[in-house]
């Protein structure tokens, strides 16, 4: 019973997580691919490879 | 020469700022679906599955919305997922395509409307303010159906800016007031933490009965991608629309958890009227569950 209590909490707590983390980080990467003139899914890749 | 490849040429007037479409997409999803899904929802999946439910649902939605917004960003005109699969696939696919989400806005715009009806005859209801009809309650929702209905057709009948703005102006009422029952939610817990109990038993049925409860509570996520067919009238598309459609998932995802918490605690067990345990309770008013322990939590805040 409290096992299905504690699992179902983290689950609900990463799941909420993962959405913030994954939302902030597209921010950043929508401004970097407007600003750099990208346009297909290959150029963005191509483009974040040649960042780092 | 890339960029005149994709220039675009518009005969739309690019009115709709980034709160305006995020608005739309949030007013979209923020209707129907979890309205009539949490109570629902808490009837198949117990107190705790609702919870996962939307929390997960949220995860999906947000991996389907980044799809969309690298798309609407590559491809920021009106037409949205018409014109994603006919430049993938051509004409035939993008025509079925059209047409199939086209349907799929009518079913959904169907259920919203019904749905305002369902809650606001049985609000005026209780007040004691339709006894003069002469209609029954069936038909007096489906006349409040068909007027809501009409009321939004005609103001889309005027174009996408005053949708925009009419729209925001609903969509910002009722988050705030989602918001605020959210808050609500945890406010009564820390005035009462053992209403924490109502939590428990966190999956009575067990955790396969949550796939059941994502299926039919997902509709309550569908509607970011209305914004990807404002392309043409959004202020600089290519960085609005995929910022709106992330912010619209994140914003309604949040919401909606909270306000499934807050339906769960706002029932104290044992009190005059609720039979068995508080989430039985709710889950028995199927999809009136949500407006039943609302009106509790209102109870449990102000008396």
């Amino acid at each position: 019973m409290y096992k299905d209590v504690i699992i179902g909490s983290i689950v609900v707590i990463v799941s909420l997580g993962f959405i913030t983390y994954i939302v902030f980080w597209s921010r950043k990467s929508i401004e970097k691919i407007k600003r750099k003139k990208l346009h297909s899914a290959r150029e963005i890749i191509k483009g974040m490879n040649e960042r780092r | 020469m890339r960029e005149d490849k994709t220039h675009i040429s518009t005969e739309l007037s690019r009115e709709l700022s980034l709160f305006d479409i995020t608005m739309m997409g949030l007013g979209m999803m923020i209707g129907a679906g979890v309205f009539i899904g949490i109570g629902n929802a808490i009837y198949f999946a117990g107190p705790g599955g609702v919870l996962l439910t939307f929390a997960l649902n949220g995860v999906i939605a947000l991996l389907t919305a980044l799809s969309y917004a690298e798309l609407s960003s590559a491809i920021p005109r009106c037409g949205g997922a018409y014109n994603f699969a006919r430049l993938a696939f051509g004409r035939g696919t993008s025509f079925t395509a059209g047409w199939m989400e086209w349907f799929a806005s009518c079913v959904a715009g169907s259920l919203y409307a019904v749905t305002f009806a369902i809650y606001t005859v049985r609000y005026f209801e209780g007040l004691g303010l339709l006894k003069w009809l002469p209609f029954s309650s069936h038909n007096t929702e489906r006349i409040v159906a068909f007027l809501i209905a009409s009321f939004f057709l005609y103001i889309n009948y005027r174009g996408a800016s005053e949708m925009g703005k009419i729209g925001a102006f609903f969509t910002l009422g009722q988050t705030l007031f989602l918001i605020f029952i959210g808050l609500a939610g945890f406010i009564v817990v820390l005035m009462d933490p053992s209403r924490l109990q109502n939590l428990t038993p966190y999956l009575p049925y067990g955790w396969s009965k949550i796939l059941i409860t994502m299926g039919f509570t997902y509709v309550a996520f569908e509607g970011f991608e209305v914004i990807a067919q404002t392309g043409d009238e959004a202020i600089d598309p290519k960085r609005n629309l995929p910022k709106a459609m992330l912010y619209s998932v994140f914003i309604v995802t949040l919401i909606y958890v909270a306000v499934a918490f807050a339906s769960i605690v706002s029932v104290k067990a044992g009190a005059p009227g609720v039979v068995g345990s508080p989430w039985e309770w709710i889950g028995s008013f199927k999809e009136r569950g949500f407006g039943e322990s609302i009106s509790r939590l209102y109870l449990a805040i102000f008396f």
